[in-house]
């Protein structure tokens, strides 16, 4: 069964083609896509980035504190 | 609600089964949005199939003012009560703000080109519109100014609910001034004036993006948490050291 039989389009080649605005829709669908993408991979790299921070501060005191308490 | 996530411990709690949820709810969402309107959406009569744009222009601006009401409610929340979680809020939503605005602006633009015979015009909405995102930037650069932590944070609510008299203004630009941008379609006296066929879609992508934003929003908010303890640790131990 054809999987564009209930679509718009008759075949790929004319979704690609969006009716004569291929440049508009796809431009417009990609700065979108692009921006979520980039949005979702910053906000991820910036919360793992202070996670690992904070874990190592954390061995850091912990360290310390252990260090000061064998030889108060 | 509020009053029990106010704590930073039960937030980061919260927000760490939260966050995945809203993002999968929001990908999965989206990629059948994203099919449905893209090529089974019938095309507009008029526009063809150009009108499809519409799919990555309304639900981004819809984004870019709950992000804004966000950045305004926690402003005035820290201004009155001085809580930091109402400034992590504020201050999370205000990039994602910022590119949404950036995304409504572009994708308007390319929409205009074929639609109107322009990439802009300066009239009320675009206009508007453009000045949401300076007040975004000015937002962000202010905040980035300021290294004292406090005054940031008031500083930067103060911009934020003085600048929140502009969002009326986007609203209500298609009915004060001649615009080439067409009047309020789905949010109207009177009920939608688009028909279900594409009006379903184009609601079904705006769930999708308003929960992208929602898991946007908790990771960054996550994030500047942890920054911020980060900052009180690397203050202890430089205190202990010393």
């Amino acid at each position: 069964m054809n999987m564009f039989m209930a679509s718009q389009f008759t075949n790929f080649q004319e979704f690609l083609q969006m009716g004569g605005y291929a440049g508009f829709v796809w431009a417009a669908w990609g700065i979108a896509f692009v921006a979520i993408v980039g949005l979702v991979i910053r906000a991820y790299q910036h919360e793992k980035f202070w996670h690992c921070e904070v874990e190592k501060l954390e061995a850091q005191l912990n360290q310390k504190r252990q260090a000061e308490n064998e030889n108060p | 609600m509020f009053n029990y996530l106010a704590n930073p411990d039960r937030f980061m709690r919260f927000s760490k089964i939260a966050t995945p949820i809203f993002a999968v709810l929001a990908v999965a969402i989206l990629g059948y949005g994203s099919v449905w309107s893209l090529a089974y959406a019938p095309a507009d009569y008029l526009q063809g199939q150009s009108a499809r744009i519409m799919f990555v222009h309304v639900p981004p601006a819809c984004v870019a003012f709950s992000a804004y009401s966000v950045m305004a409610g926690g402003s005035l929340v820290y201004l009155v009560w001085r809580h930091n979680l109402a400034d992590v809020a504020a201050n999370a939503a205000s990039g994602i703000g910022a590119t949404f605005t950036a995304v409504c602006l572009l994708s308007g633009s390319i929409w205009g080109r074929p639609t109107w015979g322009t990439w802009w015009v300066w009239d009320g909405r675009l206009t508007s519109m453009l000045v949401l995102l300076f007040i975004y930037l000015g937002y962000i650069a202010l905040r980035s100014a300021i290294s004292d932590k406090q005054k940031s944070a008031s500083a930067g609510a103060i911009l934020c609910l003085v600048g929140a008299v502009n969002i009326p203004i986007i609203r209500y630009s298609v009915v004060w001034w001649n615009t080439l941008h067409q009047p309020a379609a789905i949010i109207r006296k009177g009920g939608p004036s688009i028909h279900p066929e594409i009006l379903q879609p184009l609601l079904f992508m705006g769930l999708g993006f308003m929960l992208l934003f929602g898991a946007l929003l908790l990771l960054k908010m996550r994030a500047l948490i942890l920054q911020n303890r980060a900052a009180v640790l690397a203050h202890r131990l430089l205190d202990e050291i010393s």
